[in-house]
């Protein structure tokens, strides 16, 4: 348990805990919740119980819970081992440490389209640790695998809500999330299902689309409402599925403000929105497009809100760069507006 | 004269044959491999040396109620010819013909996908434990080369076999070959030259010295027998996977479909991972 700790009172070694709810947390009470529902479900953890939340569940389900030690490889090919025998498996593993496991993704569990459900914890900017185990690029190294699906949750509601669709859909799902608080200030209860590959709107708009995947939702709904101070009225979209993508709703918006970007925390080489570039080009559609996520450079070390804010992921990064993008006033400039 | 192998259009065709037509079978397998990659082109050296090992898990084993995960598909043709596949054989590799890896959706009989090495431990570690869960009965046997035995996954399932202590058969098919030469320590530790051989001669050489001494009592045997097993595990690769918590059985002879069929027969009855060591040639 000593493994990697945050600051800790060193006159009595208790940990400066936040007493805000972390993504972590959320899981670890979601997947006991799955698993009560469904006995199918076990869980699989790479030598990483606690910092992975599958304490409880281990206590609760002895029997149905599986530490392989510090072997992902094994790890997800276990775990494929478990799917083709009728099982649903959630290998919780953190996003840097899954890239030790690409092959097995590929060879042991997308080409037979196994249900193996992958909860990847520490997706995106970790903060302290730094390079070697930033998240940037689950994204990237998931979303070109035929029959893999790749989520991202808004919050802890939605990652509870997806995790518990996940057990419904067919094939490998993959699940992002970051490291820490996430912005609810309760653990949620309940939680519909979420149909797959759907996004959801959350505010409309004319000037512009702000498409976020996962923990980017909140920041571009924050500097949704101050762009309007600055007269830019935009359309503020949660994607939650990097892949299959939502093409009607995407390309719907896109066609109506004419510019969109889009906002992830993951490297934008391959990642979120080259997919929408991708699914622009393969519908011809002709529409300015501004990626915001993490540029082609390792990231180092630092807290999580002084790294965004170097990389312009927090609001005020958003804000700044949906302004230059659109130009001096921020409204339309184009004839047909 | 009619060929055995006409005769069998599944391992369940084995079962009614005598040891001496399973011994003659191998060699029309060998055939039909040979003739049909020699066209195809394939992996043919892996697959030819686990003839007999292929036939003999066959005719042990209930598969598919049984499962058998194939280490990298390719040392898998005589499995594919004894499941239902002979006729199509000649299509191996053929775009729309059989693949020349195991594919659960060409057979029930394959279990995984494999055209990657070294994954069939873990794989079917967890198709153990999905038993173990349900409360069924199966057998789990893994073949695996001792190429494939090079990678660190195979490590980690039979790290995590050895904790869970789970029933599963792993028959390492040592052939000294795998792609090209082998290389590590992992190799040399394994090298039946140092090794096998050598354990074997000592073996025999035991057994016959506590053979010659009359009237021996069946306490001195036993204790004989125990210091002989430990002497044995020391000069083997037994000491490496007994350290991992396998029952290590071997070396034997991976042409030898009797001490093949004797040997899975007594490992079935064994609790917990078994890992038997074949030697074979190409």
């Amino acid at each position: 348990m000593f493994h990697g700790i945050g600051p800790f009172d060193a006159a009595t070694g208790e940990p400066q805990r936040s007493s805000k709810l972390t993504y972590t947390q959320v899981f670890s009470s979601s997947l006991i919740e799955v698993a009560e529902e469904n006995e199918k479900v076990v869980a699989i953890t790479a030598a990483m119980p606690e910092g992975t939340g599958l304490v409880k569940f281990a206590a609760r389900y002895p029997d149905r819970f599986f530490d392989v030690g510090i072997a992902e490889q094994h790890a997800v090919t276990f775990a494929a081992g478990l799917a083709r025998s009728g099982y649903i498996p959630v290998a919780a593993i953190y996003s840097t440490f899954l890239q030790r496991a690409y092959d097995q993704l590929f060879h042991d569990v997308c080409l037979d389209g196994l249900h193996v459900i992958l909860a990847i914890d520490r997706a995106g900017i970790v903060g302290a640790d730094g390079p070697t185990h930033h998240g940037l690029f689950d994204i990237s190294y998931l979303r070109h695998l035929p029959n893999m699906v790749v989520a991202a949750p808004k919050d802890g509601a939605e990652l509870r809500s997806l995790l518990r669709s996940a057990v419904g859909y067919e094939g490998p799902v993959a699940i992002r999330y970051p490291r820490g608080a996430c912005p609810d200030s309760a653990m949620p209860e309940g939680g519909g299902s979420i149909p797959l590959g759907r996004a959801e709107v959350l505010k409309y708009g004319t000037d512009v689309t702000l498409l976020a995947i996962g923990n980017m939702v909140h920041p571009a709904l924050e500097a949704s409402e101050r762009l309007m101070n600055h007269g830019i009225d935009a359309c503020v979209v949660n994607a939650r599925f990097v892949k299959p993508l939502d093409g009607t709703t995407i390309l719907d918006l896109a066609g109506r403000t004419g510019r969109l970007v889009t906002l992830e925390e993951n490297a934008l080489q391959g990642g979120f929105g080259s997919a929408v570039l991708e699914l622009l080009e393969e519908h011809n559609l002709r529409c300015e497009v501004k990626r915001i996520g993490v540029p082609d450079r390792f990231i180092g070390h630092g807290t999580q809100a002084e790294l965004r804010s170097e990389l312009g992921l927090d609001c005020d990064g958003v804000v700044e760069s949906v302004r230059l993008f659109l130009g001096e006033g921020g409204k339309h400039t184009s004839a047909a507006s | 004269m009619k060929r055995i192998l006409d005769r069998i259009s599944g391992p369940g065709d084995l079962k009614g044959l005598s040891l001496r037509e399973l011994q003659l079978l191998a060699p029309e397998i060998r055939e039909l491999i040979v003739d049909t990659v020699s066209k195809t082109g394939g992996h043919i050296a892996s697959s030819l040396g686990a003839v007999e090992i292929a036939i003999a898990l066959h005719y042990v084993f209930d598969t598919p109620r049984d499962k058998l995960i194939w280490d990298v598909g390719h040392q898998a043709y005589a499995h594919k010819i004894l499941t239902g596949r002979k006729d199509r054989f000649h299509t191996l590799r053929q775009l729309g013909g059989i693949s020349g890896f195991t594919k659960p959706s060409e057979s029930p009989y394959d279990t995984v996908v494999s055209g990657h090495s070294s994954t069939s431990i873990s794989a079917g570690l967890g198709m153990a434990v999905a038993r173990d869960l349900r409360g069924e009965d199966y057998k789990v046997v893994c073949v695996i080369g001792d190429g494939s035995m090079t990678a660190g996954i195979a490590f980690e399932g039979l790290n995590q076999a050895g904790h869970l202590d789970k029933d599963i058969i792993v028959v390492l098919n040592d052939n000294e070959m795998s792609i090209s030469r082998n290389v590590g320590a992992l190799s040399t530790f394994l090298s039946r030259k140092i090794t096998g051989r050598f354990a074997t001669k000592v073996k025999n050489e035991i057994e016959s010295f506590v053979e010659s001494i009359p009237r021996i009592g069946r306490g001195l045997a036993s204790i004989v027998k125990k210091a002989e097993d430990s002497l044995i595990t020391f000069l083997t690769p037994g000491m490496l996977f007994e350290g991992l918590g396998f029952h290590y059985i071997g070396p034997i002879d991976g042409h030898d479909i009797g001490e093949l069929i004797d040997t899975l027969k007594d490992s079935s009855h064994l609790k917990g991972p078994v890992l038997i060591h074949a030697l074979t040639k190409k």
